[in-house]
């Protein structure tokens, strides 16, 4: 098996920045989850309000539930995390096509428990991790789809007025 | 008839030179014994006299003439037509020739001749719209070279000469902008310019930037570690393209 195969799969590093931006964007949601529920829990009683102190399992099981929920939906509906948008790749079935939403819920579960699967992909020669090996998935480069796509096209260089039919 | 009336006026001459010969001859005589016997005294007081009566003589004559010439050169005048005589019997256009124009004009006072004209009952007879009626501007103003005229003023001493202190101090800023709506105009502005894009534009031509430096760096990295992995797993490695 030649590492030829891995040719437009994306690679350890562009993966482990993906997942470390990932990581960065699920403590951020859990924290405002936190204090969202804080504040309900204020406006319920105030008089009877303490800082909630979750304990360490309640936190970790906590973030593991934030994490595989916003992996699930992000890979399900575009196939991308906030991480993959930033570091240009996409996460798709073997088919190239998109995840369903139970293939994504799978995956996004092993990589919750089991995140160090993902240092796999340096060795695979098609450049795969244990979750896509287990779920049937690649992680390719797709950053050149982001044109025509998003605002971060510098092309559009026109001062930019409304339309408007007077 | 005019024959025979030549022969009588003949025959009679013939007849009368001998009779006023004599007759001559005998005054003649007369006047010569006269002046041999009147005293010098006489003769100066007759001198005198005679002085008197010719002077008195030329003063009624000049008396009648003044009396008598104007009626009659009035009713002669009248009688005739002076202009046609004129015109008939005079070649102006020789007279005009003849006359030196210049020299007339030289000649005359312009300044008192315009100081006796009242302009100001002139003005009054003039009516302006009725010439401003029958001028054709478009045809002037399209014989005017104007690029000529324009190069002509000296714009650069004009702009000289005005003192924009003053112009400005005569301009009332408050007034100019009381009268402006400057929030309507500040809110149209507002309105046609799409800031959030604009926003969006900025930012998003900085990250984009920015995530493609990222992109490239980590490919590149992804590719230096699959070299240094096939490399420690021996691995054989496609030639690339």
């Amino acid at each position: 098996m030649s590492a030829q195969q891995g040719e437009g799969n994306a690679g350890l590093v562009t993966r482990l920045l993906a997942a470390a931006v990932d990581a960065i964007a699920v403590v951020i949601a859990t924290a405002g989850l936190y204090l969202g529920a804080t504040g309900i829990r204020f406006f319920w009683s105030p008089l009877r309000f303490q800082w909630p102190q979750p304990g360490p399992w309640t936190s970790t099981l906590t973030l593991m539930a934030v994490a595989a929920a916003y992996l699930t939906v992000a890979w399900a509906t575009t196939g991308r995390s906030y991480g993959a948008t930033l570091l240009g790749v996409r996460v798709l079935a073997r088919s190239r096509r998109r995840l369903g939403w139970i293939r994504a819920l799978l995956r996004a579960i092993t990589c919750v428990l089991v995140p160090i699967g993902l240092l796999w992909t340096a060795i695979s020669p098609a450049r795969r991790s244990w979750h896509d090996i287990l779920v049937g998935t690649v992680v390719v480069y797709d950053r050149y789809r982001d044109r025509g796509e998003h605002a971060m096209t510098p092309e559009r260089t026109t001062f930019p007025m409304r339309h408007r039919s007077r | 008839m005019i024959g025979a009336g030549a022969a009588v006026v003949g025959l009679a001459a013939t007849l009368a030179t001998p009779v006023l010969s004599r007759a001559a001859d005998l005054v003649g005589r007369g006047v010569g014994v006269v002046i041999r016997h009147v005293s010098d005294d006489a003769v100066s007081d007759l001198a005198e006299r005679g002085a008197q009566v010719r002077a008195e003589v030329e003063r009624l004559a000049r008396e009648l003439v003044g009396w008598m010439v104007p009626p009659v050169v009035d009713a002669a005048v009248a009688e005739m037509n002076l202009t046609q005589l004129v015109a008939r019997h005079v070649d102006i256009d020789f007279l005009a020739a003849l006359l030196d124009v210049d020299a007339v004009v030289a000649r005359a006072d312009l300044d008192a001749v315009i100081a006796r004209v009242d302009i100001a009952a002139v003005l009054d007879r003039v009516d302006l719209n009725t010439i401003i009626d029958r001028l054709d501007l478009d045809a002037i103003v399209g014989s005017v070279d104007l690029d000529a005229v324009a190069a002509k003023i000296d714009l650069e001493a004009i702009v000289k000469r005005v003192d924009p202190d003053a112009v400005i101090a005569r301009v009332d800023v408050d007034a100019t902008l009381a009268r402006l709506d400057l929030a309507a105009i500040a809110r149209q502005v507002i309105d046609e310019i799409d800031l959030p894009e604009i926003l969006r534009q900025s930012t998003g031509a900085v990250s984009s930037e920015a995530v493609r430096e990222i992109r490239d760096e980590s490919m590149l990295a992804d590719e230096a570690l699959a070299r240094f992995v096939d490399r420690v797993l021996r691995r054989r490695r496609a030639a690339s393209p």
